[in-house]
């Protein structure tokens, strides 16, 4: 579905990505692991067309997306969910979501209807302002307006960060079940035992670079992975 | 939420009354109809600033400078080329349009202080070509006898042009709800926001960053073209950054992001600078300690005023409820 092939990106003169590759299967859930500035969020930035590459090709379902900037991938079916949420704090809960559906030029009622079905809370908040819920249910709305677009492939960039252990398990069930339902997945997560509990296949990144790649499987035995990432 | 809504059709015609009675009340004072129909310029020019600073997040310190264009513009044309108001006011908003996007661009690549920098740098350009192309422009001595407005043969009374002036306002009001409520005004409220988000959400921010900035030069320019048609002569003194500062101050006053925040500043501010010509050197010095009052009490500027009230009516009638729930039980 979407494949990576030697991706180089840079802020100025600064490298970020280093012959990056990666390959993420149709309907699969792919976590990437990393420390903080592994270039992670420059992965994802740069997937969803926020952040051109320097060199490097991304290709999606088939086709060289590589120069698609951000409006034409979400419109190709990527959505991305920032780091940090990023909800539009003075738009309400139902102004976000109709955010979401930015792109679509068709109803979107049935989505509108969906996303309050599997968050009710969001229903019950709908009038109320994006910036005056918890991080949790922020973290819901941006998950349902990212949802909005009606992605094939969804990116989730620190889902869990600054949340609850009792939310971020809520959210981990809320994105396996969108992933359930057909939606492939990119994860970011400094949460690796999270990561590593939902994904299949697992990408480890260092300064810039995949320096280890394997199932979720392999990596929960691997002995240097345990100690950096899970704690011994 | 319902009662909200109802209670806003009620109290804006009610509004557009009383103001409309205003210059039968002042109509023998010709001083004070000049400031009214000046702060109908205002108005239009802060509320176009709002929706660039207010509703999209992008600082301008030029706006001095389309307010300059449009007052130029029109006026070159009326005069020098016979041209009717109107055609000379589309002819400005035109300039101001392709300016603004000009404008915009910078937009694309800086944000907050350098912004401000680059647009106030933009003005004095505007501002030395307005001074130095002598041939259209009649340099620093400025441009006077500009034609006042006529209609069927005869000049049009003081009186009638604030009539005129209040219905651009009321138009360029419904304009700008319009705009605000639409998929446009999220798009700019989501760019103000969150860049990543909205630019995630497929929103092309350098796009909606340069219609921003073209929408507001528009309203700038018409401001322009009321401000130099009932003047009746501009110089370029008018339209230095300085003056693009005390927009900016009308649209922080009033309140950013607030529908009516740009009128209310507008007509604060104007009302404020012309009662405090009696302090004579002193002007500067009150009107500068009025900015600090209001943006030390009311960060949210005098728009939230309004917030306060209802919110009080609201606690208010939420407590009378439960009284008389309490009284029939």
């Amino acid at each position: 579905m979407l494949k990576i092939e030697n991706l180089n990106v840079a802020y100025g003169n600064i490298t970020a990505l280093r012959d990056l590759s990666i390959n993420v299967e149709e309907h699969s859930c792919v976590a990437l692991v990393g420390a903080n500035g592994a270039g992670k969020t420059t992965l994802m930035h740069t997937i969803a067309g926020v952040k051109s590459p320097k060199s490097g090709k991304i290709i999606y379902r088939g086709e060289d997306a590589t120069k698609w900037m951000a409006d034409r991938m979400v419109a190709e079916g990527v959505a991305l969910v920032p780091e940090g949420r990023q909800i539009f704090s003075q738009l309400t809960v139902e102004e976000n979501l109709m955010m979401g559906a930015f792109s679509r030029k068709d109803d979107y009622q049935a989505e509108l209807e969906n996303a309050y079905n599997m968050f009710p809370r969001l229903r019950e908040r709908k009038s109320q302002k994006g910036g005056n819920m918890s991080g949790g249910e922020q973290q819901m709305l941006a998950l349902a307006r990212a949802l909005m677009s009606k992605p094939k492939l969804l990116l989730l960039d620190e889902p869990s960060m600054g949340l609850a252990p009792v939310i971020v398990s809520d959210i981990f069930r809320i994105i396996r079940k969108i992933n359930e339902d057909g939606v492939t997945v990119v994860l970011v997560e400094q949460n690796a035992k999270m990561a590593l509990k939902i994904a299949q296949k697992c990408y480890v990144i260092e300064n810039g670079s995949v320096v280890l790649e394997g199932t979720s499987e392999q990596l929960r035995n691997d002995q240097r992975i345990r100690e950096i990432y899970l704690g011994g | 939420m319902k009662k909200n809504r109802d209670r806003k059709w009620v109290s804006m015609p009610v509004t557009l009354i009383v103001v409309m009675a205003i210059p039968l009340l002042i109509r023998n004072n010709t001083y004070q109809l000049n400031i009214f129909l000046m702060i109908c310029g205002y108005v239009v020019l802060a509320n176009g600033l709002n929706i660039l600073m207010g509703y999209s997040g992008q600082l301008s310190l030029g706006h001095a400078a389309f307010y300059g264009i449009g007052a130029y513009v029109c006026s070159v044309l009326r005069r020098d080329c016979n041209v009717p108001f109107l055609v000379g006011m589309i002819a400005a908003i035109a300039l101001c349009v392709l300016v603004g996007l000009l404008f915009g661009l910078p937009a694309c690549r800086q944000k907050g202080i350098f912004l401000a920098l680059i647009t106030a740098g933009f003005n004095t350009v505007i501002n030395l070509i307005l001074i130095n192309w002598k041939s259209v422009t009649n340099g620093s001595a400025g441009l006077s006898n500009i034609p006042k407005l006529s209609f069927g043969g005869g000049q049009i009374g003081k009186l009638t042009y604030c009539y005129i002036y209040l219905g651009i306002v009321v138009i360029v009001m419904l304009l700008t709800y319009w705009v605000i409520r639409s998929k446009i005004g999220r798009a700019l409220i989501a760019v103000r926001e969150s860049e990543v988000a909205a630019e995630a959400m497929g929103i092309n921010v350098s796009l909606y960053k340069c219609m921003a900035f073209a929408l507001s030069a528009a309203l700038a320019g018409i401001a322009g073209c009321m401000y130099s048609t009932y003047a009746g002569y501009i110089d370029p003194t008018s339209f230095t950054s300085n003056f693009s500062i005390t927009v900016m101050a009308m649209v922080i006053i009033g309140g950013m992001g607030h529908l009516f925040g740009g009128v209310i500043g507008a007509v604060f501010v104007g009302v404020c600078l012309e009662l405090l010509r009696s302090f004579a050197d002193y002007q500067q010095l009150v009107y500068g300690l009025l900015m600090i009052i209001v943006v030390r009490f009311m960060p949210d500027g005098l728009s939230s005023i309004f917030g306060l009230g209802r919110r009080a009516f609201a606690t208010l009638a939420a407590r009378n409820g439960r009284q008389e729930g309490g009284k029939s039980v």
